[in-house]
């Protein structure tokens, strides 16, 4: 499909959210595009590091969004038209220099697009972004499709670029990865000489000179504010004056749309789309608010425009009333849909929306469980937690197991069981460290894989080594950041456009920071494993310092793409039934390739799935799983 | 072939990680736009590789918004897989939606480790029988059919041919199986034109069960 990305001439193309970004960025004239990856938001820099080479411009998979963000400001400042990608949660890593950045403002334009996940749907928490734009005071700008997210790309970048400010472009999950068709417009492939500009009372932001750029922050976002009060930033529909009013942005737009449409309301309830939300622009809001009586605010997570628009209303004297979350009317988090805009607006109208009609089809629907999440067949994890649980119940103890940020979090699920946390990227480490500094007595271990270990981890590991945490550090290091679509990490040895990287490897960091345990291993070993990770409890026990297993072995999705591109495939295992006793300890690993004849008391193995890591067999007591053929 | 005005016409992909709903609901995407309608996809598939549900929503039709299809407006369900059929049956018009199911069931591991219990798979075709008239339940053993296609990974496709024949969609089947072949890998045209034609002859001379 990236094929796309790099076409000319009218065309109308059926594209994702995320791939119709990568198009803006190549419309917008962006030179300079960073990222690092997390759901929803990694098919930008995806696709665009597929034809990044021949478009000529720069991308890289940063080591985290602040080194990201950091990298594309920079690239702003010499004069590049610059883009940075991220989900949410890194969003939160950038908030240092994005607010120094609003105070010294870019020479060529600066995107940072931010992908919202309100459900969420792989996420551990679920923040409004918009407010990183409103602290630091940048423009916020919102798409409410693939198409307008396309063209959002370019008219931002113009913004930024006139206005010398950062913008943040914030989007949500059901945009990212929803499919529209996109009219493609002009390339624009910039080949800017970077400049980078000598200018210490801007740039080298000490205190005096942050004091007297500050104001100059505020000035611009006047400035941006009067360009907000024009189309495209703001789009008004419907009539012209009504007695209910809708002020939308992002997807629930379009879910409005849908219900008026279904109501025969088009006509009748005008509608003010808010692209630009931040500064909001008040001239349209107030003249939108005195020609209806009442208004919905709908937007998805925090109120952040209906609080805005419950001001000007209230500054102005216009009594309109104004009713969203504030209300009670709507939630303040949560992912929105059409059934739930459909109830409240027909609530609200008093009309009977379609949709509400239930059935008995919504019984059979809900009786169906959620399927849970597993490591994948022959993930290389599996046998990582149960060498860590088989060392736990060897010396008798319930350690503690610190996990932290990828596909390893699948391993807090039944019937794995074998995670006790998971925060944020890094996390693992840190608050292991932390839970022996407090006094723990169980052993403690934290888990961490290798693209979270170079993004977050680093620092919590000195942190452990200088504090003296007697702690075990295992990182799972499978080669890739997987739990995203498998993008280069550190260990990955290519970068985003597939030059070749230095591999750099957890266990030679730890050499560096002086640590006295540091072993690598299989984990398709659990013996062997096993006895490494009672090692490594014992060491950090009588040392005081943290010891390091590496358990390495590459990602088996990325092991099989390789097998399969040769046209081989692995040799599956198979269970010898007259040998199986019924015991489901090969269930209990948790491996989706295996399954379990009730009527037969018998396991079994899908041929199709299995990959021949052996996982099973090396825990059945029997010897009833042996390779096939 | 229909005419591209139409108002509205939904159909729900839904099937476990690998069985191709994404390839699916781009066909149909594709072949929607190419007759001329809007198009609206919604496609959940974070866990995909993680033996989780996925599912796609399409929307066809002149004035179609939101992508994702509102509860009671699916004009069909397609279950690549029953209980994930099962688990989008509400979003099925009540009066005359339909429901393209493959016959099989895959259970999720938590099931037989007792952490989650999903019915047998008679039980399971009863329910979803005794909720549908007869002549809004097509039952397809895609497994089957996709092998003797000469792939088994053709299951989506299959489907695909199968929901075709109900007439229940605005683009002919000729115009659908041309946009399989621009999304389907370059080797594995031929197995993927074969697999959609005997769903489709399955469903078109009644043969479902």
């Amino acid at each position: 499909m990236a094929a796309i990305l790099l076409e000319e001439g009218e065309k109308v193309a059926l594209m994702m959210g995320n791939e119709a970004i990568a198009r803006g960025a190549l419309e917008a004239g962006a030179q300079f595009v960073t990222a690092y990856p997390g759901t929803p938001s990694s098919e930008v820099l995806a696709n665009l590091s597929r034809v990044a080479s021949k478009a000529g411009i720069y991308v890289e998979w940063s080591t985290n969004e602040k080194v990201a963000f950091e990298a594309a400001y920079s690239a702003a400042l010499a004069g590049l038209r610059s883009m940075t990608v991220m989900k949410h949660l890194g969003a939160h890593w950038i908030l240092d220099p994005l607010a120094v950045a609003a105070i010294t403002g870019v020479d060529a334009g600066l995107v940072i697009v931010s992908a919202d996940d309100p459900h969420p749907h792989s996420s551990q928490s679920s923040v409004d972004t918009r407010f990183h734009g409103r602290i630091v005071n940048i423009p916020v700008v919102e798409p409410s499709d693939p198409a307008e997210a396309k063209d959002l790309i370019v008219w931002a970048m113009d913004l930024s670029e006139d206005m010398k400010t950062p913008v943040l472009f914030r989007y949500t999950a059901a945009v990212a990865h929803s499919k529209a068709p996109v009219r493609l417009g002009p390339l624009r492939l910039e080949k800017r000489k970077p400049n980078f500009p000598k200018d210490h009372p801007r740039l080298v932001s000490i205190a005096p000179h942050a004091r007297a750029n500050i104001p100059k922050l505020f000035e611009r976002l006047e400035r941006v504010e009067k360009v907000f009060e024009d189309e495209p930033f703001v789009q008004r529909f419907g009539p012209d004056s009504g007695v209910w009013g809708l002020i939308t942005t992002g997807v629930p737009h379009n879910y409005a749309m849908d219900v008026l449409a279904a109501e025969g309301l088009l006509e009748k309830v005008p509608v003010l789309k808010l692209i630009g939300q931040y500064p909001i622009p008040e001239e349209p809001v107030l003249d939108f608010l005195r020609s209806v009586d009442k208004v919905v605010v709908l937007e998805e997570l925090e109120p952040f425009l209906e609080d805005q628009v419950i001001r000007i209303a209230e500054l102005n004297g216009v009594g309109v009333e104004v009713y969203g979350k504030n209300t009670g009317h709507l939630p303040r988090y949560g992912e929105y849909s059409p059934e739930l805009v459909g109830r409240v607006l027909s609530d609200l109208f008093d009309v009977n929306y379609p949709a509400l009609t239930l059935t008995t089809l919504d019984e059979v629907s809900s009786s169906v469980g959620r399927r849970i999440p597993q490591m994948c067949a022959g993930c290389p994890h599996r046998g990582s937690y149960l060498s860590i649980k088989a060392a736990f119940a060897r010396l008798g103890v319930d350690g503690l197991v610190f996990g932290d940020r990828g596909c390893y979090n699948q391993g807090s699920n039944p019937p794995l069981d074998a995670i006790d946390t998971c925060i944020a990227m890094g996390s693992s480490i840190a608050m292991a460290a932390a839970a022996k500094k407090a006094g723990e007595t169980r052993p403690v271990v934290a888990v961490i894989g290798d693209s979270t270990f170079f993004h977050g981890g680093l620092p919590a590991l000195v942190n452990a080594v200088v504090n003296r945490a007697p702690i075990v550090v295992a990182v799972f290091d499978n080669r890739w950041t997987c739990m995203t679509g498998h993008q280069p990490s550190p260990t990955s040895g290519v970068n985003a456009i597939g030059d070749q990287a230095p591999v750099l490897k957890p266990e030679d960091v730890a050499k560096a920071f002086q640590i006295p345990f540091v072993r690598v291993l299989s984990p398709y070993n659990l013996k062997a494993a096993e006895e490494a990770v009672v090692e490594a409890i014992r060491s950090a026990e009588s040392s005081g310092l943290p010891a390091v297993l590496v358990f390495r072995a590459e990602c088996t999705l990325q092991v099989l793409r390789r097998l399969r591109k040769k046209g081989l495939r692995p040799r599956p295992m198979t269970v010898n039934p007259s040998a199986c006793v019924g015991c489901k300890e090969c269930i209990k690993t948790g491996c989706p390739a295996l399954g379990f004849d009730e009527e037969l008391n018998k396991a079994f193995i899908y041929g199709g799935k299995c990959t021949g890591c052996t996982i099973c067999a090396q825990v059945c007591p029997t010897g009833a799983i042996v390779r096939e053929g | 072939m229909a005419s591209a005005k139409v108002d509205e016409v939904n159909v729900v992909l839904a099937g476990v990680g690998g069985q191709g709903v994404v390839v699916a609901s781009d066909a149909l995407g594709l072949a929607a736009m190419k007759a001329g309608l809007n198009v609206r996809i919604a496609n959940v598939h974070g866990l995909a590789q993680r033996e989780g549900s996925v599912y796609s929503h399409v929307r066809m039709g002149s004035a179609v918004y939101s992508p994702k299809i509102p509860p009671g407006r699916a004009n069909a369900v397609v279950g690549f897989e029953m209980s994930e059929a099962a688990r989008h049956l509400r979003l099925l018009k009540p009066d005359d939606g339909i429901l393209v199911v493959n016959n099989a069931l895959m259970y999720p591991l938590a099931h037989f480790t007792g952490h989650v219990r999903y019915p047998g798979r008679e039980d399971l075709l009863e329910v979803l029988e005794s909720r549908l008239e007869p002549e809004r339940i097509y039952v397809i053993d895609a497994a089957s059919l996709a092998i003797r296609a000469g792939n088994p990974r053709t299951v989506n496709v299959v489907m695909l041919g199968a929901l075709s024949a109900t007439g229940v969609i605005p683009i002919g089947p000729d115009e659908l199986v041309e946009a399989v072949k621009a999304r389907v890998p370059k080797f594995a045209l031929e197995e993927n034109e074969r697999a959609f034609w005997m769903g489709y002859n399955e469903v078109s001379r009644g043969e479902t069960t």
